[in-house]
């Protein structure tokens, strides 16, 4: 048997929300351990897009949390060797509308999200055609909004726990948490891990992602995350400015905000720093069914070429897929739960992850460390369902 | 394009322009073992390449009644093993270049008289891309195929059952330098005489391990190349160890015995534990330094000498293609190089899925045509209703047997030098399609937290170009100090988005 391990927080997940979350506890001060069952962003994080939208979230809570994330994203990116190795690029995103009743609706949509603090600029056909050279011709319109930025996720996490390592973290890849240490009151004292024993610490944070209501259930907690798959279509790589922003239709918005099992899907298209145009993203509720399906992604292809035309010729070099951690009301959980003391939740969030990790990361921090969060968590408490259920 | 049967198929679907409004459930996963309903009076099979275990299998199920649509990349059937020099250089002599002339002019009489009785369509220049379990719910697969050399347009055939036979390819361990121009595989030089009756160059060197290079390196001095060296990683004794299985496959060692006299005729000099350390040139290669190699695989320093040469022809083995397969959720074995899993019947454990040939394990072209056999028996037997009689192949199933373990020793005795990775520098560019170094991929794992294959690429993009790691997965890994595991590609090559966007018709 090894030594007694002891540190002051445990984070349980080396993804993107617990990447930040390691950075923003080491940089507190706080002898800061990162476990992962696998590699570094090998779970949702390795299968996303790296999204950070304002876009597509309205006026609330989720939006809230987004704000804070977009500065502190643009905070990290300034750092040195940060923006450029994670390819971070503050492209901006344009939304549009195909009639004029979905321009409509798209308008008031956005005059709400202005009103909550995101920039967002209506934009007519004519300046669309400036904006997106390739946009198919005949769309109402658009909103633009150049808050929406992008990283390259996976390059994202790896970066972010480095630099928590650089501010005194450690991580353990490899390592599967298989226990929740807790005293006889519940509160948490640490972790049983699978190949380095126990770690003593009095804080653990559940950054497991789609998996995170089986870290909860090892603390007997229930936290409803359940997986939400999508497919991403991996262009080969395009001339610069072929695509300029995130480009998607106004229903998008619309399928985030589903609650249906069902398949939704609404083309996403966004160029890369490395040259290929990635096209998510549909949704469905079907498990941890890893099976490729070629009828969603020949509906992803239908989507994004419709939009763009010049697509049609343009290969598909690979697919993949991977699960969101959805949650019922579409909101994260984000810091302590009163159930068991000592342990923090941050996960759940769905497709957001990417963005709204560093503000998840730093509200962990500041909760953990008795400060003020800087937003009210109350929205985000992981117990909120049990109270609805009672 | 051959002029083959392709229009008068039902079973053939032409791609249709579809509009808007299309939804069709996600495909089931496959573990529904319920049988495969017939539609139709004739049971159609699906045969995906058209080497030697593909015919093999069309040939046999369509002697026995089966309706039989057989797809290949090549403008001819063949595959790599029967590689036919291209009809307009219309060569005089093609079977100079092969030694299995007799039984290639074999199956390609048969292959004729079943395409000319109509019941094997031969669909060449079809690029198959995906095979769909459940295509369109109706009990059928849908074999997805770009046509022709341009590969623009996709065509879809339905089938009850497919065989993949969709062969090998070779495989390469980075070296400094191997990525110049000149430096080619094996395999690519054995198609360029094969194929294009052109000598890849005039000095050249054939390196690496294998039981291909000696063939290669025979080919190339017939043809008039000066071979100035035959480089073999492993020593002939490390085989004579296996010498109850040379004992029963004396072709093999007369066949080894035939290119060793070639090789000695045209003075071709042989070097055996020894490794080509690095290829040198600024536009071409110009040389190579090759090195010794000690009992535990490691470069003996100070054995190094350079050799002149304008090309060098390096090879570590084959691979299996196993993407179709593994979309479809077959079985794949990846704890060593990866291939299909497939029973004594060569079925997959995906119902209404079979696999023959070196898709499901390297062994050559004879135990390709053994395995092609016993499948197109099963296929035929199960296709229609009935249990097979493994009776019925027991003079294949015997070959089989035999090779198989053949090719399992050949595995062990052709192995790379077990510390490639040592002569790997952090300037070689080890993933060529996206230019990633070595030094890039030992930064993912030993600064960014990578432990597997997936994660290497995701933080360095080595794998993610035009050939999706087919060529550098294998390199990759042992750089990156991990196994390759399996290779999650949907796609079985790049297909245009237009392509996947339009609704298959029928």
């Amino acid at each position: 048997m090894s030594k007694r391990l002891t540190c002051d927080v445990v984070v349980i997940g080396a993804g993107m929300v617990g990447a930040a979350c390691a950075l923003y506890l080491a940089r507190a001060g706080l002898a800061t351990l990162v476990l992962d069952r696998g590699p570094v962003a090998g779970g949702t994080t390795g299968a996303g897009e790296g999204n950070l939208l304002v876009s597509d979230k309205e006026p609330g809570p989720e939006l809230d949390l987004a704000l804070l994330s977009t500065r502190l994203w643009y905070d990290l990116a300034a750092e040195p060797g940060m923006g450029g190795s994670v390819e971070f690029e503050a492209k901006g995103g344009i939304v549009v509308a195909s009639d004029a009743a979905g321009m409509a609706a798209l308008t008031a949509f956005a005059a709400g999200q202005r009103a909550a603090g995101v920039e967002a600029e209506v934009v007519d056909a004519g300046r669309l055609a400036e904006l997106e050279p390739h946009l198919t011709p005949g769309l109402a319109g658009g909103v633009r909004y150049p808050q929406d930025c992008q990283v390259m996720p996976s390059l994202a996490a790896a970066q972010v726990v480095r630099a928590a390592r650089r501010a005194g973290a450690e991580l353990r890849t490899g390592t599967a948490v298989t226990d929740i240490l807790c005293a006889p009151d519940g509160s948490v004292r640490g972790v049983r891990t699978a190949g380095h024993g126990d770690i003593h610490a009095p804080a653990v944070v559940n950054a497991a992602g789609t998996w995170g209501a089986e870290v909860a259930a090892l603390a007997g907690v229930t936290l409803p995350v359940l997986p939400r798959r999508g497919f991403v279509l991996v262009t080969e790589p395009l001339p610069p400015g072929t695509v300029r922003h995130k480009v998607y239709a106004a229903d998008y918005v619309a399928d985030v905000a589903s609650g249906d099992a069902g398949l939704q899907s609404s083309a996403v298209v966004e160029s890369t720093a490395a040259g290929p145009v990635l096209i998510g993203a549909s949704r469905e509720r079907v498990g941890f069914d890893r099976t490729f399906s070629l009828p969603v992604v020949r509906r992803l292809a239908a989507q994004a070429t419709a939009l763009f035309p010049m697509l049609a010729g343009v290969h598909a070099m690979r697919g993949y897929l991977g699960f969101r951690p959805y949650m019922p009301d579409h909101l994260p959980a984000v810091g302590a739960d009163p159930r068991a003391p000592g342990l923090y939740h941050a996960c759940g969030h769905e497709g957001a992850g990417i963005g709204l990790a560093v503000g998840t990361g730093h509200l962990i921090a500041q909760s953990l460390t008795g400060r003020r969060p800087e937003l009210d968590l109350a929205p985000f408490r992981p117990d909120r369902f049990e109270e609805d259920g009672q | 394009m051959t002029d083959s049967a392709e229009g008068r198929a039902g079973d053939v679907v032409r791609r249709l322009r579809a509009g808007g409004g299309w939804s069709r459930p996600a495909a089931k996963p496959p573990t529904d073992t319920a049988p495969r309903p017939h539609r139709g009076a004739v049971a159609s099979l699906a045969v995906v390449g058209a080497g030697p275990a593909g015919l093999a299998a069309a040939l046999t199920a369509a002697d026995q009644g089966v309706r039989v649509l057989l797809l290949d990349s090549d403008a001819q059937a063949g595959g790599q093993f029967y590689r036919q020099p291209a009809a307009p250089l219309r060569a005089r002599r093609p079977q100079a270049l092969h030694h299995a002339w007799g039984t290639w002019t074999k199956l390609r009489d048969r292959l004729a008289a079943h395409v000319e009785a109509g019941r094997i369509s031969h669909l060449a220049d079809r690029h198959v891309w995906f095979v769909e379990w459940e295509f369109g719910g109706g009990g059928l697969f849908g074999v997805h195929a770009l046509l022709g050399p341009a590969q623009t347009g996709s065509e879809t055939v339905t089938a009850d059952a497919v065989l993949l036979a969709t062969g090998g390819y070779e495989k390469v361990l980075p070296f400094p330098g191997w990525n110049l121009p000149g430096v080619l595989t094996a395999g690519g030089a054995q198609a360029m005489l094969k194929g294009g009756l052109v000598l890849p160059g005039r000095t050249a060197v054939v390196a690496g391990t294998g039981p291909l290079l000696m063939p290669v390196a025979a080919g190339l001095a017939a043809a008039g190349a000066d071979v100035a060296a035959y480089v073999e990683s492993t020593h002939p004794a490390d085989f004579v160890r296996h010498a109850a299985t040379l004992a029963a496959n004396p072709a093999k060692v007369a066949e080894a015995a035939r290119y060793a006299a070639q090789l000695l005729r045209h003075k071709v000099p042989v070097t055996v534990r020894h490794t080509v350390v690095a290829a040198h040139g600024t536009d071409h290669v110009e040389a190579v330094t090759v090195a010794a190699l000690d009992t535990h695989g490691r470069v003996r320093p100070g054995t190094e000498r350079r050799i002149a040469c304008d090309t060098l022809a390096v090879g570590h083995g084959m691979l299996a293609h196993t993407d179709l397969a593994e979309s479809l959720g077959c079985a794949i074995d990846a704890d060593g190089d990866a291939f299909v899993v497939t029973d004594a019947e060569q079925r997959t454990d995906v119902d209404g899925v079979w696999a023959a040939g070196e898709a499901t394990g390297i062994g050559g072209a004879v135990l390709a045509l053994a395995e092609g056999e016993i499948a197109g028996r099963s296929i035929a037997a199960r296709l229609a209703g009935v249990e097979p009689r493994p009776a019925d192949w027991a003079s294949a199933a015997r070959t089989r047997t035999r090779l198989r373990k053949f090719f399992a020793a050949v595995d062990v005795a052709y192995a790379p030098p077990a510390h490639w990775v040592e002569q790997v520098t952090d300037d070689t560019v080890v993933c060529r399609c996206e230019e990633v170094t070595a030094a890039e991929v030992r930064e993912a794992v030993g600064e960014l937290g990578a432990t597997d294959l997936r994660t290497v690429k995701l933080l360095t993009r080595a794998g993610m170009g035009w050939c999706q790691g087919r060529v550098c997965a294998a390199g990759v890994a042992g750089v990156a100090g991990c196994s390759v595991g399996l290779a999650k590609r949907p796609f079985a090559r790049p297909v245009p988005l237009g392509v996947l966007a339009e609704e298959p018709g029928g």
